[in-house]
């Protein structure tokens, strides 16, 4: 059990990272006039983690993700905006899930799990920039993480709908 | 299907909205003006705040880590040697309370206005 469940986080990984590489071929803020926006597809790992396997495991893929996609693409801020957006947004989305099917669906968790993410990445932006200034783009990224979250809570939605079908079990 | 929607997600999307809208609120303040100046700044100093009108035309270098370039009541990061390009891509800021931020640099360059009395003293 143990074994699989390793492997299971071992894939969730590399499917997150991949995704993260995959984001950065298709800038989304070329086409949406917000510096720094993005579709935020791993967040649909984190999710699926959040839910099929446990809020531990959700956390040792979001950390090796980060370091894994910083080591690759990134630099040291990038690195620490992503942990602090990641972070945030898993502690959001973890509290919100245990609510999910009497408050809220899937849906609602992952547009909060997306505005955290964008509140967490500017908490750090604060910190590194030591001014509030870069506050004034978080309106901008919160309007933008309605309708990206609902994107990416659907497609985790369908993909734990297919994962039912197929009787996946960690 | 999880994806059923209930009311608690319209609550969750209201909320982010009214954050959106109270932030922006709060940041409005001092986005008004007829006089514009180009600021600069960098690691929270400011290293240049410049008065854009008609005739204003200079390149700030900044180290060869940014450039900016002034040029009339315009403002643009023209370059900047980072991975990201973010405030290269956020392109030419025209209107007060507009900025461009280079996080990895910790550079910001951001347009303010301000109202013409003051300085009318001061000449």
């Amino acid at each position: 059990m143990k074994a699989k469940r390793l492997t299971v986080c071992g894939m969730l990984t590399a499917l997150a990272v991949v995704l993260s590489l995959v984001e950065r071929l298709f800038p989304l803020d070329a086409v949406v006039p917000v510096p720094g926006v993005k579709l935020g597809l791993a967040n649909v790992v984190t999710l699926f983690a959040l839910t099929r396997l446990s809020a531990r495991d959700a956390l040792a893929v979001l950390l090796c993700r980060v370091a894994l996609s910083s080591l690759l693409m990134g630099s040291v801020t990038a690195f620490l905006f992503s942990l602090f957006g990641g972070l945030l947004s898993l502690a959001v989305m973890w509290l919100l899930l245990r609510v999910e099917g009497r408050f809220c669906s899937l849906l609602g968790v992952s547009v909060a799990g997306a505005a955290a993410h964008n509140i967490g990445q500017i908490i750090a932006a604060v910190i590194w920039m030591q001014t509030g200034a870069v506050v004034a783009y978080l309106p901008f990224l919160l309007v933008m993480s309605v309708p990206l979250g609902l994107v990416t809570g659907l497609t985790c939605s369908i993909v734990l709908s297919h994962m039912q079908k197929i009787d996946f079990n960690v | 299907m999880r994806s059923r929607l209930k009311w608690g997600d319209a609550v969750i999307i209201a909320v982010v909205l009214v954050l959106a809208a109270a932030l922006t609120a709060a940041f409005g303040a001092g986005t008004q003006g007829d006089r514009l100046y180009a600021e600069v700044w960098q690691d929270n100093q400011l290293v240049e705040r410049v008065a854009l009108n008609d005739g204003t035309d200079r390149t700030i270098d900044l180290d060869g880590h940014n450039v900016i370039v002034l040029s009339g009541k315009s403002a643009r990061m023209a370059s900047a040697d980072c991975r990201d390009q973010v405030c290269v891509r956020t392109g030419t800021l025209t209107r007060a309370g507009q900025f461009a931020v280079c996080l990895p640099n910790r550079v910001v360059l951001k347009i303010v206005g301000e109202s013409g009395e003051i300085d009318a003293i001061v000449s």
